[in-house]
């Protein structure tokens, strides 16, 4: 059978009916059949997100004892055994978080052909899902689907509202992101280009694929985006990102706001600290350890983190250590 | 989503502390490359996705004197002698054809009416395609506007009926504005129009001379079927998987509801008593006009799906299903006359036009198909050419 056929036969088709079906329960609406199936889809992924959310975290936890290696070592080949051995205590797999991102893309490119064919933006379309649809009365019955949605043309591109909206999701994701590498970013100029190319340009980019695709697409990619923020915000936490910090600087400075030090982490779970610490005391017994724990910023600020420096950190860091190793089981 | 995978495929998050940042394998400015590619591919991708699917339209052939006016490429209608493919000429001009034609033309006496998808409605000289005058509705049009002595009655497909004047091309008076969409025909009789719509199924009788609504009936299913009068009954096609017979007499009561197997599109066709109807899962009926019952039924077979209106042409009803098959079924018992495959590159979405014996198709890739009737469906794809070629 042609990989077309299967594609068609085993994703594109169900999800189709799906879709129709969610959209009779919905009350014959087909943009709140859409933001169920994206709250539904990013359930049924909850597994595999939480696996790449914490890998997410368990990378960026160890950031202080990368710079360290890295200060620490000159040879590359002796630098990149140090990060291996440190990747293989913290129970990190860089690549870890690859097969939950993979198993989502065949999802979203099949559902932004589903959403092109049920909402059927010409008459063609709209006739062609005759064949597609299962015998069933009441999924039969919910189409023609309705295009409008709080106003909006679901079936239309140049949706700009929508655009900004999205394109503002994922940089405000990719902002609570990168806000803790920023620091060590400005010491390296290329990487700093990297990561302001990554908070700009891609937003720009899936902005501009948003305006130019239906705005049913749209709006599954800035609702998948908008849980994206709230599941990172809970299960890795802020960062150093702040509201404020979208204050535009001159008027933070007159209105007397002033930002945490670049590299301060908020509301982060409290095995960030974890691997830190326990690199230094690994680089103590070396006889070439520095104050990671200093380094990594953590100023304590956070009553969660309060106390838990020594052994509960270390405790956490075990904790976190297995929950990779048995998710890579 | 995507962003953080390309960001986890090149390591470009932590690329400043990573070891594979300084790795052999992810050269600093092999990655940003790569990186810079794959924004380029996803955007390529992204758009070209964003623009996959163009209206085609749909528009049936006309009949003029033996000349057939046909839409020969996307948003291009053309005078074309169905003899030797010659072509008169083509309007709009070949750089100005941007909207496809759903609409069938009306040709009246020497002049012909266009609508096409963008809502732009010319009236024309047959003889030389000189533009009259064009009107800009502003509005997809896809049903076929009706012409009613010097009035051209416009559906758009956002819901409205729009008078205008077919002398001067003069938009006269909104009959008629709500939220749904039009695509299947008006029927006229006595100075009222009756319009189906897609998203409610609702059915409405409007005097055409005060836009008044006469009777509103709410039939089960939405409709984009050509409405078909045949005196007091009005039979509607709908995605309900019914036809729908209501009395226009009595306030549109539904006299009978006809189950089919699938969405009912094609204009059905009324011939001594009985309604020939076809649905898109590729079936024939049969039905009492009267009372609604069963008569006969043909099974066209498997992925046989029937858009086009079935017509009656020499004593038997021609079903033409979407992939040019086309079946000749006596009227009496559906039993098959004959059966011809004319088989083209595309689609018959199109309802077609009956010239004497002679039945024309036009396919979705605007290929002129003409099959003669009387000689068992001998069929010949026209050679289209402009005159003098």
């Amino acid at each position: 059978m042609p990989i077309g056929a299967i594609w068609q036969t085993v994703l594109e088709t169900p999800l189709i009916n799906i879709m129709v079906g969610l959209t009779a329960v919905a009350f014959g609406s087909y943009g709140l059949a859409i933001l169920i199936f994206t709250v539904v889809s990013r359930a049924l992924l909850f597994p595999l997100t939480l696996r790449m959310l914490h890998s997410m975290r368990a990378l960026q936890e160890i950031q202080p004892q990368m710079q360290e290696i890295q200060k620490k070592y000159s040879d590359p080949r002796r630098r990149n055994e140090e990060v291996m051995k440190l990747y293989k205590e913290a129970g990190v797999n860089p690549l870890g978080c690859l097969g939950p991102q993979l198993l989502q893309m065949p999802i979203f490119i099949a559902l932004y052909q589903v959403i092109r064919i049920t909402l059927g933006d010409t008459p063609e379309g709209v006739l062609n899902l005759s064949g597609k649809l299962y015998n069933v009365e009441f999924i039969q019955n919910a189409v023609p689907l309705s295009p409008t949605f709080l106003g909006m043309d679901l079936g239309a591109s140049g949706n700009i509202v929508l655009a900004v909206l999205t394109g503002g999701a994922m940089w405000l994701q990719q902002r609570i992101s990168t806000g803790r590498t920023a620091t060590t970013a400005s010491a390296q100029g290329q990487q700093a280009q990297m990561n302001q190319m990554m908070l700009y340009i891609m937003p720009a980019m899936f902005g501009w694929i948003v305006f130019a695709s239906p705005a049913g697409v749209g709006l599954y990619w800035f609702a998948s985006n908008a849980i994206g923020i709230i599941l990172q915000w809970i299960f890795v936490g802020p960062g150093d990102f702040t509201w404020a910090s979208l204050i535009p600087a001159p008027l933070r400075a007159s209105w007397g706001i002033n930002l945490p030090e670049p590299g301060t982490r908020r509301g982060s779970h409290p095995s960030r600290s974890t691997a830190s610490r326990k690199t230094s005391q690994t680089n103590a017994a070396d006889g070439s350890g520095t104050d990671s724990g200093d380094a990594d910023g953590d100023d304590g600020k956070d009553g969660r983190r309060g106390g838990q420096q020594g052994s509960g950190a270390a405790r956490s860091s075990s904790r976190a250590g297995r929950r990779r190793r048995r998710h890579r089981g | 989503m995507l962003h953080s995978l390309l960001s986890r495929v090149f390591h470009v998050k932590h690329a400043d502390s990573s070891p594979a940042a300084d790795g052999p394998m992810f050269h600093v400015k092999h990655r940003r490359r790569l990186l810079a590619g794959a924004l380029v591919s996803v955007a390529l991708f992204g758009t070209a996705c964003a623009n996959i699917q163009r209206p085609e339209g749909w528009a049936a052939p006309a009949d003029v004197d033996g000349d057939v006016l046909v839409q020969t490429s996307t948003g291009q209608v053309s005078l074309v002698d169905p003899a030797n493919g010659s072509i008169a000429w083509s309007f709009p001009s070949e750089d100005k054809r941007d909207h496809a034609f759903y609409a069938t033309p009306i040709v009246d006496g020497d002049v012909a009416y266009l609508a096409d998808y963008a809502g732009r409605v010319v009236r024309l000289n047959v003889a030389d395609a000189a533009e009259q005058w064009a009107v800009d509705l502003g509005a997809h049009v896809v049903a076929t506007p009706i012409l009613d002595g010097g009035t051209l009655y416009v559906a758009t497909a956002d819901g409205r009926i729009v008078e205008i004047n077919a002398e001067t091309g003069t938009v006269g008076e909104t009959l008629r504005t709500s939220d749904r969409r039009i695509w299947g025909s008006p029927a006229f009789q006595g100075g009222t129009l009756y319009i189906g719509d897609l998203d409610n199924g609702t059915t409405v009788a409007i005097d055409a001379t005060s836009g008044d609504v006469v009777w509103e009936q709410e039939i089960s299913g939405p409709s984009a079927a050509d409405l078909l009068l045949d005196g007091d009954l009005l039979i509607v096609g709908a995605f309900d998987q019914h036809l729908h017979a209501l009395e226009v007499a009595s306030g549109g009561r539904e006299r009978w509801a006809f189950p089919g197997d699938g969405w009912f599109l094609a204009r059905p066709v009324v011939n001594d008593g009985v309604v020939y109807a076809a649905t898109m899962n590729g079936v024939v009926y049969a039905i009492d006009r009267a009372t609604g019952a069963e008569a006969w039924s043909f099974v066209a077979g498997e992925d046989a799906e029937f858009r086009a209106a079935p017509v009656i042409v020499g004593g038997d009803l021609i079903a033409i299903a979407r992939d040019g098959r086309v079946f000749a079924l006596d009227l009496a018992t559906g039993e098959v006359a004959w059966e011809q495959d004319a088989t083209t590159e595309g689609n018959v979405n199109a309802n077609p036009a009956v010239v004497g014996n002679d039945i024309y198709l036009v396919t979705s890739r605007h290929e002129l198909v003409r099959v003669d009737a009387s000689s068992d469906g001998a069929f010949q794809t026209v050679p289209l050419a402009a005159a003098g070629n």
